[in-house]
């Protein structure tokens, strides 16, 4: 028997922008329905995560690990010139979505990024300018307690302060990769983090637990600590984790979305779900697939187009003597290769430097590095480890990719998962070797011996799927209009990363919740007041 | 293959030819001591000092009993830890270099990979650069700040 619910909104996602939205909507007094295919996590399932990332020596342990296909639904992925995509490892499904086991890092983008087309002929420009979105992102950063300093001199003007200082820079910062970077005429700045520095409405400061995934402290912003508590036991709110929306029902004109039809992960018992407002929350995969099942959203045939991702290219190298202690993250990073690039000719990226001791599997690197003609050197191996240092960064892509549905694989409940398409430009691919060029530089600059011997860039797709449900002034350009509404629908609107027209060398989540919270209010008719 | 299996394999690559996982799970059939040669090697190879057996000892347990290590493996496995284990003397800890020209061709790729993969394992990294334990709580938030000694 098919249950039926009705509500005023219903918003089908409960990552970080569902549930901020969930929380802001809520103080309204309308009848709100939260659903998550994922399930709700407790702190108890959290412990038992870390103590079985433990036991079983993996931290890459991580909250989806024993989920079947019912609660994670998997994706193809195209294999063009070897650009496999996947997000086994990275996806998350739950209440509190990627962002249960984010890093927290809460870059923003540049007034430029969100004009790469006009300015620079490549991507997509936003409808909205970084003057509309500044303040959403100022917002944002008070909502989840971003931690920064006032020292980046590549940022955009800001409106206001960060709620609190920055994280006090590590040995290796201050004494090494921040140096470093000086001598080449470039500036590391404090890394924005929504990792308080002290408590911060009811959080605790960093207590240097270094297992950011789990965060044992419960200082690291996650949605579902900070947001799902504002409306959890609400009457106004109904959280409905283990429900997978499947597609929307129009009325007869097509014009108005009636229903959301969803099914119990448990055991596929059908619900129904009536609304005046439908948000699709559901990131920046799921929310094109989603629109795709339903056949809606496609009036300029732009949906699951202009896809793009992150490409994360990383080096290692011994730098010669111990490179310090962590905190669990890095505390310096630079914008530099964001502002001083050619961007008619080359992608922009962003970059930070790190002991690798505490967060990349370096046995293989220094195994290799200690290993001469017919002898391996354990001593020498083991005075490696604490001198290995990564440099990583995250770049921007043009935004050629694509999602379409496969109909030769199917989710849990039968219906066609998507297929992702990723198809780098020269562009694309000349960043990560930039990156490597300049990692070198800096690890020179750090007085690195053999540069030479530093890794090759590694890289990888797969964090930050985004695009393919744009935001445009026309349905010619995307998806969904500048108010996140879905061009040709009266009542459904898109909030994810799926939304950004481009992705900028940024981390998205920062902005997802400043569009979020923009959202919230044209939603209670606030924005254009 | 769970999730957290899969993670591994595509971020700690020299799993992916280790021919341990198989090894381990024949050792109940033939009856014979593989988990204790591998044990013993993996205290060979480790980082711990001489007074920390126990220790030593409480890790490798942890080690053979993580099931994402389970399916990787090959038939040859057990000849192979069982010769490589037989050329370390009962008792020995951290050895300073293996010899990789007395090593067959086999043991040799398995000797390294082997180490490869016990140095990639955080617990070993954190232990080497006497970091306490990963997912304990420091509180002491300036730790990071500090020069090492």
């Amino acid at each position: 028997m098919t249950e039926e619910i009705r509500a005023d909104y219903c918003i089908a996602g409960a990552g970080p922008a569902g549930l901020v939205l969930a929380a802001k909507l809520a103080v309204t007094g309308k009848q709100i329905v939260l659903l998550d295919q994922g399930p709700r996590y407790s702190e108890a399932d959290r412990a038992a995560a870390l103590r079985r990332g433990v036991g079983t020596l993996n931290d890459y342990a991580d909250y989806n690990d024993d989920a079947s296909d019912a609660t994670v639904t998997p994706h193809s992925s195209a294999e063009p010139e070897g650009q496999v995509v996947d997000w086994r490892a990275q996806r998350q499904f739950g209440v509190g979505g990627t962002a249960l086991h984010f890093e927290g890092i809460m870059g923003r983008p540049r007034a430029d990024d969100l004009n790469v087309k006009s300015l620079y002929g490549y991507g997509r420009d936003w409808p909205i300018g970084y003057g509309e979105l500044e303040p959403w992102l100022l917002r944002a950063e008070q909502e989840v307690g971003v931690s920064g300093n006032d020292d980046n001199p590549y940022v955009s003007p800001r409106s206001g302060q960060f709620p609190m200082t920055g994280h006090a820079f590590s040995y290796f910062d201050r004494e090494v990769f921040g140096p470093a970077l000086t001598r080449l005429g470039i500036t590391g700045h404090s890394c924005a983090r929504a990792v308080p520095t002290e408590p911060y409405r009811g959080r605790s400061e960093c207590l240097a637990c270094r297992a950011c995934k789990f965060c044992p402290s419960g200082a690291r912003y996650s949605p579902d600590r900070v947001h799902l508590p504002l409306i959890d036991g609400r009457e106004n709110v109904t959280i409905l984790p283990g429900l997978s929306i499947r597609q929307f029902e129009t009325d007869p004109t097509g014009a108005t979305v009636v229903a959301a039809h969803a099914v119990r992960t448990a055991d596929a018992t059908p619900v129904v779900i009536g609304a005046e407002q439908f948000v699709v929350a559901l990131g920046g995969v799921e929310t094109p697939r989603l629109l795709m099942l339903s056949e809606l959203g496609n009036m300029g045939g732009q949906l699951g187009r202009r896809f793009s991702d992150h490409v994360h290219p990383y080096v290692t190298f011994d730098l010669g003597h111990h490179a310090g202690s962590r905190l669990g993250f890095e505390t310096m990073s630079t914008d530099h290769f964001r502002e001083h690039v050619d961007r008619r000719q080359e992608n922009t990226f962003w970059m930070l430097g790190s002991p690798a001791m505490d967060w990349f599997p370096i046995g293989v690197e220094a195994a290799r590095w200690s290993t001469r003609e017919d002898a391996l050197s354990l001593d020498a191996l083991r005075e490696s480890i604490p001198r290995m240092v990564t440099l990583s960064g995250m770049v921007e892509l043009e935004g050629n990719g694509v999602i379409e549905l496969d109909p030769d694989t199917l989710d849990a409940f039968g219906s066609p998962v998507a297929k992702v398409t990723m198809a780098l430009s020269d562009r694309d691919r000349r960043a990560p070797r930039r990156m490597g060029d300049a990692a070198k530089e800096i690890a020179e600059a750090m007085g690195v011996e053999h540069a030479s011997a530093i890794t090759p860039p590694e890289s990888g797709l797969g964090y930050h799927p985004s695009g393919a449900t744009a935001m445009a002034d026309s349905p010619d350009d995307g998806v969904c209009d500048r108010d996140l509404k879905v061009f040709g629908l009266s009542n459904l609107y898109a909030a994810s990363s799926s939304v950004f027209p481009h992705l900028a060398a940024n981390p998205p989540t920062l902005t997802i919740i400043a569009l979020a919270l923009r959202l919230a209010a044209h939603l209670e008719g606030r924005l254009a007041a | 293959m769970s999730r957290s299996e899969w993670k591994r394999r595509e971020f700690v690559k020299v799993l992916l030819s280790l021919p341990l996982g198989y090894a381990v799970g024949c050792t109940q059939e033939s009856g014979t001591t593989v988990q204790d040669s591998l044990g013993k090697l993996v205290i060979a190879l480790g980082p711990w000092s001489d007074g920390e057996r126990e220790q030593a000892e409480e890790f490798v347990g942890r080690f053979l009993a993580a099931e994402h290590l389970v399916g990787l493996y090959i038939p040859e496995s057990n000849g192979l830890i069982r010769s490589l284990a037989n050329r370390f003397p009962d008792g020995t800890m951290s050895v300073g270099q293996l010899d990789l020209a007395t090593l067959s061709a086999e043991e040799r790729a398995f000797a390294l990979q082997l180490v490869e993969q016990l140095y990639s394992l955080i617990e070993v990294r954190f232990y080497i650069a006497n970091e306490p334990r990963w997912g304990v709580c420091l509180g002491e938030r300036t730790r990071y700040t500090r020069a090492p000694a």
